[in-house]
């Protein structure tokens, strides 16, 4: 997709949904980092959607190997490493993990 | 009460019809959790049940457990699922502080269970069964545990709970009244219970409900927005709600208004549901296969073999009851409400071999302790072999029914042993006729009198002679193997007179 | 252009090369021994193992500061622990009863834990990060008497081809510092090649081990996926992430190999592969083999390799297997043409999942200037990932948010099986495939930067592999403007034993015909190829 030739609509569109993404992938980005990072997904994007030319109306989704026998017992062991994780973390109160209040 | 509910109860032929589905969410009763060994013991200091898969450190991967399989396909096939032969995990991707990987592995694509129901009993007196269809059963682990501090300005996060396996269990949109979902609800708890995969405590948690709900007028075919509320965790606060939300909803559809479609919080001290949020800027999960668990490949002969483990469910058991031991349907139906009740029921039978005799005490006089105490069944502490002893002692003669009740009495409030209970207190009937001959040959000799005029045929003064002995004993005597010894010994008299 | 003596240069491994041969190597004689050679002449006391490891600190204290290949070592602990190999080695009876890399000194990848040894992935998210349980493959490699001398730089979570994306600064070429040594597991790499480990462990999702590998003159074998755990391997894409050796030649890639594969508990996608025998790879001959080779996996790559590097090489690989006895054919595989698309779409959807616990509550990087729950998020993340992961965890969000996962995500599943389907039966007509590993020669440092979309497309040939969870192997063959060059080999699920056969071939067949009519030049390249992770 030729970036300088998208309509303004369509790029406004774009920029809103890129603006969108970043939210759902728990990002805060910087107007100079947005403007980078959009301009590279502008042609990155429209490289990987592609493949929806393919048909790929023969073929399962299942990608997913076979089980291999390998499922765990039920039984209950200690970590031993539970205080290990929490005196590493970055905030600890009483033995918890804090964020800031959530309302 | 509110008055858009009282309002809503008080029309006889309702204006609106109220559609539910349910999700139930179900504890797992295992020792390890779903993806890692920490223990699901409840109740633990935070933080104490945690490893590097549970807490969602770099690198750590998770590893299903045997049993919560097993356990998933066993509740399947109790709630007549098919069984997906090819069931995989996806993950459901959110961020909140109480989801430490930052997903939620559960299952959305091919659950292990599908298009499975549940019979639940009628409603009302005379009513037939009502079918609730089960859309899905899938497994996934529980987040962990938020604790707001009021005074240092931030929140907490305990995640022991974390990684507990979960079932859940969505039914279609097949309930019209709270009652229907309330007796769904108690037949899913007791089934659960039976199977053993849960102990569906709801005042731990363990099992909670969300309630998917719209109303539509009477007759009316489209089916109006839905709402949902979660995390219902009591059968009164599902009942509850249900009334509280119908009400609220058709407020707004008969003036027109519109309903969102939204999540909505039940409070339970206020009795209200209050918006959460509404649709649109819900959380978008990106559902996709977990590719850290294989596809899970059920057989047919993995099936058959978790099928035999399957117990006689409930409805199995009433059938049986009404069928076998004669029982009245109504007393079929209580005495399967509940794994207790039932076990109780059938240790009993076993022991004193009167089904009618075990269910009649049960439905009488246990239940009347139950309600009395306001106990539930499942914290009854009454040894199972108890009442059945109890039932022997009275049939035999040992003890007398008023002995018995109060037998029964000790037994479920003190969690006595019949046997030393009367031991204790005195209540053993005098049966031993060597004792008997020796008390009637008492009484007969400090009553010359009337001895003599019953002799020379006043044969009234049995009555007087057996009372006589009677109180010789104390009242101890079985009754009828007393009145036996006098009236041999008197025969005996006679004989010789 | 004839190799330049002062370069410093790396010999590839070869069991015939003996202690008293003339190595031109800056480094001490002892680092051109095998890993496998290094060992036998441990066991046999004809080296210490502090002897070896000392030669590997030496080399690190002369070139870590221009190569920059490791984020963490630890001297004192590496000697204490050989001194303690050599007492074992001392003390036995029977020392074929030894495990088979005591007292060897080896580098890993910092994506791959060590309790308590600082795991950073290359991110100022785990800066600190001190991980509480190791690697299962980490554990193995110990457990056979291997010593972990440090930890080595990586592109930010195993995102990027170059070893430039890392929060601790870039690794640089050990031959041309002007260069990258390629990525994502170029500090291992890199380290392996100046001499400053005997072998290494990297890990491959879509090349990380070979391209690097084929960068540096270097042996890069991606095993079959899920023969090594991966437990303690820090995820990035779950369903191709892959440790593997990166070695000076095919014999101790083997034997490396053999150390790490086998079913884990911990990782129930793990299988065990079949071992390879070591020896049977000393007789393996081309000779009767058929060869394919992807014809999609020839394109000219305009944007890394103008000299066409890759097709010489190419054409010299097909007579070289040719000359020898193997028969080579080209195959049509069309869908190869979506491969970088397919593995950039699945890969960044993982990604994006497998990235969202780093969130500054529980470990890592935690933002300063949040004030309220969203803010932690948000600023935690986009202060704590660099550019390349942030540029992937978008492109995951997008493939997986609802508007176009069927167009994206679920079709890129599809067409996986659809090259699964094309290389099932190309396997089950050909012995192995061939095809370069990366376009060119290691590009110069920034040059990747520049054109994201241009980095991921250099991608090309090592892509499939990860898509099958095959496994491919890199060997070095010659060298072109003055650098090595690498072609790869690929092979069916456990076909492990196939191509580090043909590889020990090459390698053998090139060592007896050394720079001979192997090697190559151009006389005025001055840019080259580059790809991913």
């Amino acid at each position: 997709m030729d970036h300088s030739a998208q309509k303004e609509p369509e790029r406004i569109a774009r920029q809103k949904e890129l603006e969108r993404i970043a939210r759902l992938s728990g990002l805060s980005l910087s107007e100079e980092e947005k403007e980078i990072l959009f301009s590279d997904l502008a042609r990155i994007v429209p490289y990987m959607e592609r493949i929806a030319e393919l048909d790929t109306s023969s073929e399962s989704g299942d990608t997913q190997q076979e089980e291999s026998g390998f499922l765990r017992e039920d039984e209950a062991v200690e970590s031993g490493i539970a205080s290990e994780i929490v005196t590493h973390a970055p905030q600890v109160k009483d033995g918890m993990f804090t964020v800031p209040k959530i309302v | 009460m509110s008055d858009a509910e009282s309002r809503a109860r008080s029309t006889e032929t309702r204006p609106f019809e109220t559609i539910v589905g349910l999700e139930v969410h179900v504890e797992l009763k295992t020792e390890s959790k779903i993806f890692c060994s920490c223990p699901t013991t409840f109740g633990a200091p935070p933080n104490a049940h945690i490893c590097e898969v549970c807490a969602g450190l770099p690198g750590a991967l998770p590893r299903l457990n045997r049993k919560v399989l097993d356990y998933a396909i066993l509740t399947s096939l109790a709630l007549n699922c098919e069984i997906t032969r090819r069931s995989r995990f996806d993950r459901k991707n959110y961020f909140y502080p109480d989801l430490p990987k930052g997903y939620q592995i559960s299952q959305l694509y091919a659950p292990i269970g599908r298009n499975g129901y549940v019979d639940i009993e009628p409603v009302e007196e005379g009513a037939s069964s009502k079918r609730i269809r089960i859309h899905e059963l899938h497994m996934e682990d529980d987040a962990g545990k938020l604790i707001h501090d009021e005074a240092g300005n931030c929140t907490m996060i305990d995640l022991s709970r974390c990684g507990v396996p979960l079932l859940e269990i969505v039914t279609e949109p097949d309930f019209r009244s709270a009652e229907e979902v309330t007796a769904f609800l108690q037949t899913l708890r007791t089934m659960l219970k039976f199977i053993g995969v849960s102990d569906c405590k709801m005042q731990e948690g363990s099992l909670r409900v969300d309630v998917n709900l719209s109303v539509r007028a009477s007759g009316e075919e489209k089916l109006g927005t839905r709402t949902e509320m979660k995390n219902l965790s009591s059968f009164r606060a599902v009942s509850k709600a249900i009334g509280y939300e119908s009400a609220r909803q058709w407020e707004i559809v008969r003036n027109s208004g519109t309903i969102d479609r939204e999540t909505r919080r039940w409070d339970e001290e206020k009795e209200q549901s209050f918006s959460m949020r509404k649709k649109e800027d819900a959380a978008e999960y990106k559902y996709f296969p977990e590719p850290d668990i294989p596809t899970i490949v059920t057989t047919d002969k993995k099936i058959d073999e978790l099928r035999s483990f399957l117990p006689e469910l409930p409805q199995a058991k009433r059938r049986r009851y009404i069928g076998e031991l004669g029982l009245p349907g109504y007393d079929a139906g209580i005495l399967t409400a509940n794994k207790e009740i039932t076990e109780l029921f059938e240790r009993t039978n076993e022991i004193c071999g009167d089904a009618k005799e075990a269910s009649n005490w049960i439905m009488g006089d246990l239940m009347k302790l139950l309600n009395d105490s306001g106990t539930d069944p499942e914290r009854m502490e009454i040894r199972e072999d108890s009442l059945g002893e109890i039932i022997v002692m009275v049939k035999e003669g040992k003890v007398s029914r008023a002995s018995g009740k109060e037998l029964l009495r000790a037994a479920f409030a003190e969690g006595a042993i019949p046997y030393e209970y009367a031991d204790r207190h005195d209540m053993w009937l005098i049966l031993d006729p060597k004792v008997l001959e020796e008390v009637v040959s008492k009484v007969l000799s400090e009553n010359e009198k009337a001895l003599s005029e019953y002799l020379a045929g006043k044969e009234k003064n049995f009555q007087f002679l057996l009372g006589q002995a009677m109180r010789a004993t104390a009242g101890k005597a079985d009754p009828a193997a007393l009145r036996a010894a006098l009236e041999e010994k008197l025969a005996e008299m006679k004989k010789e007179y | 252009m004839a190799e330049d003596p002062d370069k410093m240069k790396v010999e590839q491994s070869d069991m015939s090369i003996t202690e008293d041969r003339d190595v031109k190597m800056s480094q001490a004689p002892i680092m051109a021994l095998s890993a496998y050679e290094l060992a036998q002449k441990i066991r046999e006391q004809k080296v210490t193992s502090e002897e070896a490891v000392s030669a590997v600190l030496k080399n690190i204290d002369e070139h870590e500061c221009d190569v920059h290949a490791y984020l963490s070592f630890w001297k004192e602990e590496a000697l204490a622990q050989a001194r303690k190999c050599d007492e074992m080695v001392r003390e036995s009876t029977d020392v074929s009863t030894l495990p088979p890399l005591l007292g060897v000194p080896v580098a890993i990848k910092d994506n791959l834990l060590l309790r308590g040894k600082r795991s950073t992935c290359g991110s100022k998210m785990l800066k600190d990060y001190i991980p509480p349980f190791s690697a299962t493959c980490v554990e193995k490699l110990v457990a056979a008497g291997a010593i972990v001398i440090g930890k080595t730089n990586m592109d930010e979570f195993g995102m990027g081809a170059s070893t430039e994306h890392s929060y601790f600064g870039a690794t640089r070429h050990p031959e041309d510092p002007d260069r990258v040594p390629g990525g994502s597991s170029g500090g291992s790499a890199a380290a392996v090649a100046y001499g400053g480990a005997s072998a290494a462990l990297g890990t491959d999702t879509g090349g990380s081990i070979r391209q690097p590998a084929a960068f540096c003159g270097l042996v890069g074998l991606r095993p079959t996926y899920g023969s090594v755990s991966r437990h303690g391997l820090v995820a990035f894409a779950s369903s191709m992430d892959t440790a593997g050796p990166i070695t000076r030649g095919s014999v101790d890639a083997a034997m490396l190999f053999n150390i790490v594969n086998g079913a884990d508990p911990k990782d129930q996608t793990s299988i065990s592969a079949p071992k390879v025998d070591i020896s049977a790879m000393e007789n393996y001959d081309v000779k009767g083999k058929l060869i394919g080779i992807p014809k999609q996996l020839l394109r000219e790559d305009t944007s890394y390799d103008r000299s066409g590097v890759s097709s010489r090489t190419m054409n010299r690989a097909r007579e070289f297997f040719v000359k020898n006895g193997a028969k080579v054919e080209e195959i049509d595989m069309p869908i190869l043409d979506f491969a970088v698309a397919i593995y950039y779409i699945l890969s960044s959807a993982e990604a994006s999942s497998n990235l969202s616990r780093y969130d500054g509550i529980r470990y890592g990087y935690r933002s300063g200037q949040a004030s309220d729950i969203s803010e932690l998020y948000t600023k935690t993340r986009s202060e704590g990932f660099g550019k390349e992961v942030k540029r992937r965890i978008l492109l995951g969000n997008y493939v997986l948010s609802s508007e176009h996962f069927d167009d994206c995500y679920r079709q890129a599943e599809r067409a996986r099986n659809m090259v699964k389907k094309a290389f099932d039966e190309a396997f089950s007509k050909y012995d192995f495939l061939l095809c370069p590993t990366a376009p060119g020669v290691a590009p110069k440092q920034g040059e990747i930067d520049k054109d994201p979309l241009a980095a991921y497309i250099a991608d090309l040939c090592t892509v499939p592999a990860s898509l099958l969870g095959t496994p491919a192997i890199s060997v070095p063959f010659g060298r072109a403007e003055g650098l090595p060059v690498g072609i790869q080999l690929m092979g069916p699920r456990f076909g492990e034993q196939e191509i580090l056969g043909a590889a020990r071939f090459v390698e053998k067949a090139l060592a007896s015909d050394i720079d001979g009519d192997i090697s190559f030049e151009t006389q005025t390249m001055n840019q080259k190829g580059g790809t991913d992770s």
